[in-house]
């Protein structure tokens, strides 16, 4: 919500929306560790080599990452930092 | 030579105007505060360094006398400790008591009731990253501490309020010096005090009622690459701290402070010469023989034993009965074996050393000449358990390296040493004679030389088990272990050694075992029970992901253990069957503990891990957020403290 525009109830709404989305094409267990790949992969040192080296984390990052930019395109509707509208695009 | 030095640095800083031989004869009987010590704690502020002369050197003369005269007591700071641990309501130091056994005499939750087992209160730490120890438990008073700034809380356990919080202030540029995320231990109480060895290798001493601080001793150098994750422990009178700092060519030691002022007691360093590593050449052992001189230099080329490595990160654990501490010895300095002939004693090793005087009583080297940075730093846990027929006193070992070692704690004697993930492969056994692992030709980084990749070593460098301690049950008999199941390949390159910045020289890229042993899995970790009598794996849960978290076992015959996924599992401690699971709000590599409050059972463990991406994204953060890029993202992450580790506490339903 925070990346997006801040806590409001649009944010919230288009926060479910996403998570719905991608539960959708995501098992549960799946889901949990493609996270903890996403999330550990840049921990420093050889203690994130675990998290970035194995062919799986790849893969497993790539679906999420793929699932959340195809989830946010249809759900955040001219909300977030990548989208834009017309009265705040000038430069 | 540590002792004295330590003295002698001290007063050479103090203004020596008011100090009498009488005076230190009595500071050193009573112990109390008087113009040695209160010299000591304010060595730091001191403004006239260099007053020295005749009065001096008599003084330190008079000093050794003194030191030499009093006999090491029983001290009677301890007896509170002993006491303390004895009762299993509080959970009072890191193991639950001296052995680091981590098994609680608790039996309210049982492998029948435990799947009914709520959360029953939670607590944020407001700070984020790697989470690593667990809560201590004294009376009515919960302590917990925090990954870097190294935060403590007294949290009230009848209303769960905080008492007091502490929170250090540390300079920041510790951070890129810590090599693996800025993780701490946690916290160690003893004589109404609370201690806390900060990042910044402070060692700080807290009146635990209050949080104020009692005094503060500076423990090694941030600039030159020391810094400090070790949990401490008190034993005695004293306070044992390591370092942490391999990666950067730090001398390795083990460290005692007196509790009533922080004055170092003794240093024994890892490697070096004899009257630095405190070891005597002929009575200090490795296998039942004698050490010889020089032991701690005559197995590295030149001086190279000064940047030498030999860390004590781990974790510390005692006999009162033979009045032993153990502990283990980080990697040699650099990574890169094939610039650092010989064995590199002792690194890599396991040491039994004296509690009152430091002196090495006998030394195992697990790992001559290191050439895939298996620290030997995990935990030595003590038990009493028959083998091969025989009541032995044994200190149970599980090594990066991948071997699980059994050695009579008394005379270091090697009894066991077989692998504890069958995937290990870069040596086929350990020679049981002469204690050296039979490194296999084509695993082996310094053959393959310089600049070539050698391919498919199991265990890969951060072993088949890290720092996460394991536990034991006396009543299966069992220990119950957190590992890793991972494999690497590795390349060497050459270095130069520059004070305080990384001194690894190898690549390395990991992967599942399963790549290796081709049985189809991609699994990173099991979570096993093993006979250390036998060597033998008893079952095996294979895990997800590697097992970073410390594993507790209980009187209920209920093993407890956490999961990088965020999930607290409970086991049956005779079948490993997976009794209950609860996912805490993230990753878990703490510690899970135990402790009773007004006759209810309470489980505790820290969740909060560590890496960038995820903070990276909720902070808005772009560009390079890898190690060395901490700094920056840090100063950014005040605003989403939401985000930091959590103490879960859970506890049966009324």
């Amino acid at each position: 919500m925070d990346s997006n525009g801040g806590q409001k109830y649009e944010t919230l709404y288009s926060c479910t929306c996403i998570i719905d989305k991608i539960a959708d094409k995501i098992a549960y267990d799946e889901f949990v560790e493609a996270e903890v790949f996403l999330q550990l992969s840049s921990t420093p040192g050889e203690r994130g080599g675990v998290f970035r080296d194995p062919d799986q984390a790849g893969l497993l990052v790539r679906k999420i990452n793929d699932l959340t930019e195809a989830a946010e395109k249809s759900c955040l509707m001219g909300l977030g930092p990548n989208t834009t509208d017309g009265e705040t695009e000038r430069s | 030579m540590g002792r004295q030095n330590a003295v002698e640095g001290a007063i050479a800083k103090c203004r020596p105007r008011k100090i009498t031989a009488v005076a230190i004869l009595a500071t050193v009987r009573s112990k109390s505060s008087s113009p040695v010590t209160r010299c000591i704690n304010h060595m730091d502020v001191s403004k006239s360094p260099m007053e020295v002369g005749e009065m001096m050197k008599r003084l330190i003369t008079m000093i050794g006398v003194a030191l030499a005269i009093i006999v090491p007591g029983t001290s009677t700071a301890n007896s509170e400790l002993m006491k303390l641990m004895d009762n299993p309501n509080n959970w009072a130091i890191w193991g639950g008591n001296y052995t680091g056994q981590r098994y609680s005499k608790l039996d309210e939750v049982t492998n029948k009731n435990v799947g009914d087992l709520q959360v029953a209160w939670t607590f944020s730490t407001g700070v984020l990253r790697g989470h690593e120890g667990g809560p201590l438990v004294v009376g009515d008073t919960l302590y917990i501490h925090t990954p870097f700034p190294n935060k403590v809380f007294a949290i009230d356990l009848n209303d769960q309020t905080i008492i007091w919080r502490y929170e250090p202030k540390q300079n920041p540029d510790t951070i890129p010096v810590m090599c693996c995320d800025t993780v701490y231990r946690g916290l160690a109480y003893a004589d109404g005090k609370i201690f806390l060895q900060q990042a910044d290798t402070n060692l700080v001493a807290l009146n635990a009622k209050t949080g104020k601080m009692i005094w503060r001793v500076k423990n090694g150098d941030p600039s030159k690459g020391s810094t400090n994750t070790n949990a401490p422990v008190v034993i005695k009178d004293k306070v044992l701290t390591g370092i942490s700092g391999g990666e950067f060519g730090v001398q390795g030691f083990l460290a005692a402070y007196n509790i009533s002022d922080g004055s170092l007691a003794w240093k024994g360093f890892s490697v070096g010469p004899d009257d630095q590593t405190l070891i005597d050449p002929k009575k200090t052992t490795h296998l039942g023989k004698p050490v010889g001189k020089s032991s701690g230099t005559n197995t590295w080329k030149g001086d190279q034993w000064k940047i030498g490595g030999g860390t004590t990160w781990g974790w510390y654990t005692y006999d009162p009965e033979l009045n032993s501490v153990y502990y283990g010895t980080g990697n040699p300095s650099t990574w890169n074996p094939v610039v650092r002939p010989g064995d590199n004693r002792w690194s890599m090793t396991i040491f039994s050393r004296n509690l009152d005087t430091g002196m090495a009583n006998w030394v195992y080297q697990m790992t001559p000449h290191d050439e895939w940075d298996y620290d030997g730093i995990n935990e030595m846990v003590l038990a009493d358990i028959k083998v091969k027929g025989k009541d032995r006193k044994v200190l149970v070992h599980f090594d990066r390296n991948g071997f699980g070692y059994t050695l009579d704690r008394v005379t270091g004697e090697l009894l066991v040493a077989e692998k504890y993930d069958p995937a290990v492969n870069w040596a086929t056994h350990v020679d049981m004679k002469t204690g050296r692992p039979q490194v296999v030709a084509k695993y082996s980084t310094h053959q393959n030389g310089q600049d070539v990749n050698t391919e498919n070593v199991c265990p890969a460098a951060l072993g088949s088990k890290d720092q996460q301690p394991a536990a034991f049950s006396p009543r299966t008999g069992l220990f119950y272990v957190p590992t890793n199941h991972v494999c690497m390949d590795y390349e060497p390159f050459e270095v130069e050694y520059t004070a305080g910045q990384p001194y690894v020289g190898a690549t390395l890229s990991m992967f599942p075992a399963g790549r290796v042993t081709g049985d189809g899995t991609n699994h990173l970790g099991n979570f096993i029970a093993w006979d250390a009598s036998e060597g033998k794996i008893v079952w095996s849960l294979p895990e997800r992901f590697s097992v970073w978290s410390g594993a507790l076992a209980t009187a209920g015959d209920v093993v407890f253990y956490g999961t990088l996924e965020g999930y607290l599992k409970a086991v049956d401690a005779k079948t490993g069957k997976e009794l209950y699971k609860f996912k805490t709000p993230s990753g878990i590599i703490g510690n899970v503990n135990t402790w009773s409050h007004k006759g209810k059972q309470y489980v505790g463990v820290l969740s909060g891990i560590g890496g960038w991406a995820g903070i990276g994204m909720a902070a808005g953060l772009t560009g390079d957020t890898d190690g060395l890029g901490a700094v920056g993202a840090y100063k950014a992450l005040d605003n989403f403290t939401q985000l930091g580790g959590v103490l879960t506490v859970f506890a049966l339903p009324d």
